[in-house]
């Protein structure tokens, strides 16, 4: 599904991260880990198209984001759904508006099928009813649930998030966990994670790449069972040793 | 018990020894006292050691103090021992000697430039702002092509609320100011034609530099300052909030879906609002004009409508579209260029303001001499 091959990435003459290559197959769900400015979010950004990779090349399906023209661009955005860090939800626009407007965007359907469908994906993030409210509204966790339920709206075949769990408290943030593998079972979307809680890479990871700050590229990849018991760099080990590392031992 | 010091040079030896209560909230002595006191005794000290052995409860001023001490003697190149430090501050000090010289300390952003580097950037600045402009008006050409095409997908709602914000909402403001500039104008102009007994003549001045120039003028100095601040602030904060990522990411353009409306929506009331502006100024002429100058109110009408003509409200109004077009294009270009920090937010609605007053004279000069050579 997402080929990534020799990609480095980096601002102006700043070199975040270079020969990062992994692949993320159809229907998996699959973590970018590391510590804190390891890089991961640049790699996201380059993922999604936000930035284009210094040197090596991104596929989707075997087609290019970057550098593509700008109507094959949009069709290949139209497959993913990004659910951003800070939600990124529009505050001008109510939540219902929030939902509506990437179907509004590129569909033709008519006003009350777009409302349709916007209140059936509320629903399944559980936060039906509050078309009407306006962001800034909501706490934490609902906006993340809404904007993801803006991100599902064009039924994605590949989601990508951004540290979900960042800003929520531990039951928000599994009721999320949950919620990506729920989306995985019944839609087979594709899912691509940036995280570093660790709880959630053991829980609902298939596959992890990991990123190392000081090495600037991939240090390992694997299941993260696999990471957490075999680490051969001190690094990998020293990420794995928390708290949920006899939970990873069973087989969880 | 307050915080002493005892120093003492003993066979080259300075031994201070540091007794009490060391507080941030009280005054503590400081190694400039430990100097001080040693002032009179002859030779250079071969050694420091610190006795902290009798010390009570302490905080981080002796940790600034002991900072001072260790500073002092490296740089005389002699070595300090501490003696009886509780073991955090031990801690403390190695960590502060560990850290020391990885450039953690406040970079100075103002550090000096050569006169000639800080010279050729900023030329180069400016070359880059007119690029980034052109680059800007381009997007924004190809975007008002791509609307063209899909019209539907226009934000006429967003369109119509930044009307109302920038528009009805400016009234009050927009006329009170050009009624007082009116009034001002008509004053300065009264004291020099009573000279020659022609007070009426002041309904031709104020006509005339109302409508041609101080109407659209400040009408458009006003939006820059009201509305261009607030387009850069809205897109800046968006930016920072990672909105606009997720247009882009959704396959929207943020031209098409932030700039288009704003741009439309200031060329459109810039010019209407110019109107709103000529009317009260040419009244503020009037009330000083009928009321101070003694006119008869229907003479002064009169005149004014002989002076003004309608080219000269039609040359305020071309020049009040382009106002409109380059208050929201600054505006928003700004907000896109934010950083991503309140900081930045504020530093772009700054330059919005600037850059839309800079352009503004610009293209009222510009205007000028066009407007001369065509005869109007």
């Amino acid at each position: 599904m997402v080929e990534v091959r020799n990609v480095a990435c980096g601002y102006g003459d700043t070199l975040v991260l270079r020969e990062v290559t992994f692949s993320v197959e159809r229907g998996e769900i699959f973590f970018v880990v590391g510590r804190s400015g390891c890089g991961k979010s640049t790699l996201l950004r380059n993922l999604i198209g936000l930035q284009s990779p210094l040197a090596g090349e991104i596929r989707f399906d075997g087609q290019l984001l970057a550098g593509a023209p700008r109507p094959e661009r949009r069709k290949l955005l139209r497959r993913m759904g990004i659910l951003y860090q800070n939600s990124a939800l529009w505050s001008t626009m109510t939540v219902g508006e929030n939902v509506a407007l990437p179907l509004e965007e590129h569909t033709r359907l008519l006003r009350s099928q777009i409302r349709e469908l916007v209140s059936v994906k509320l629903g399944m993030v559980g936060l039906a009813g509050v078309e009407g409210v306006f962001p800034a509204e909501l706490s934490g966790g609902m906006r993340k649930r809404a904007a993801l339920a803006r991100a599902l709206i064009l039924d994605p075949e590949i989601l990508f998030f951004d540290e979900p769990s960042a800003g929520l408290d531990p039951v928000s943030a599994r009721n999320l966990d949950s919620l990506i593998l729920q989306m995985r079972e019944n839609l087979g979307t594709t899912i691509v994670v940036v995280s570093h809680d660790l709880e959630s890479i053991c829980t609902v990871a298939d596959r992890v790449v990991m990123l190392g700050r000081d090495e600037k590229t991939v240090i390992a990849t694997g299941r993260p069972s696999d990471l957490a018991r075999e680490a051969g760099n001190p690094h990998v080990a020293e990420f794995f040793r928390g708290s949920m590392i006899e939970k990873v031992r069973e087989g969880l | 018990m307050d915080a002493r010091i005892k120093p003492e040079v003993r066979e080259g030896t300075l031994q201070v020894t540091v007794v009490g209560d060391w507080s941030l909230e009280r005054p503590v002595p400081g190694w400039r006292d430990v100097l001080k006191r040693i002032r009179g005794v002859r030779g250079e000290p071969r050694e420091v050691v610190v006795d902290a052995g009798g010390i009570g409860e302490w905080d981080s001023s002796l940790l600034l103090f002991l900072i001072r001490a260790k500073d002092y003697a490296t740089g005389k190149g002699i070595p300090i021992r501490m003696e009886g430090l509780p073991e955090l501050m031990r801690q403390l000090l190695e960590q502060r000697v560990k850290g020391a010289g990885k450039g953690v300390g406040p970079v100075s952003s103002t550090s000096a430039k050569p006169f000639f580097e800080a010279l050729g950037r900023s030329v180069q600045a400016g070359v880059l702002g007119v690029y980034e402009w052109m680059a800007f008006l381009g997007e924004c050409v190809l975007g008002v092509f791509r609307m063209g095409r899909r019209w539907r997908k226009f934000r006429w709602a967003d369109s119509f609320v930044a009307m109302q914000q920038s528009g009805a909402m400016a009234l009050p403001i927009v006329g009170l100011i050009s009624f007082l500039v009116g009034l001002i104008l008509a004053y300065q102009a009264a004291v020099q034609m009573r000279q020659y007994g022609a007070e009426i003549f002041v309904a031709n001045l104020v006509g005339l530099s109302v409508v041609r120039e101080m109407g659209p003028m400040m009408t458009a100095v006003i939006l820059a300052g009201r509305t261009g601040a607030a387009f850069a602030a809205q897109i800046g904060n968006m930016k920072m909030n990672e909105e606009i990522d997720a247009l882009e990411t959704l396959g929207i353009e943020p031209i098409d879906f932030l700039a288009l409306p704003r741009i439309l929506a200031l060329v459109v009331m810039v010019p209407l609002l110019t109107i709103y502006a000529n009317l009260l100024g040419v009244l503020g002429g009037y009330v000083v004009g009928v009321g101070v100058l003694d006119i008869a109110s229907s003479a002064y009408w009169f005149q004014s409508r002989e002076a003004i003509d309608v080219h000269d409200i039609a040359s305020g109004l071309i020049k009040s579209v382009t106002f409109g077009l380059v208050i929201a294009a600054s505006g928003c270009m700004r907000g896109f260029q934010s950083e991503r920090s309140s900081a930045g937010v504020g530093r772009a609605a700054t330059s919005a303001v600037v850059t839309a007053i800079f352009l503004i004279i610009v293209l009222d000069a510009f205007f000028a001499v066009l407007f001369e050579h065509l005869g109007i």
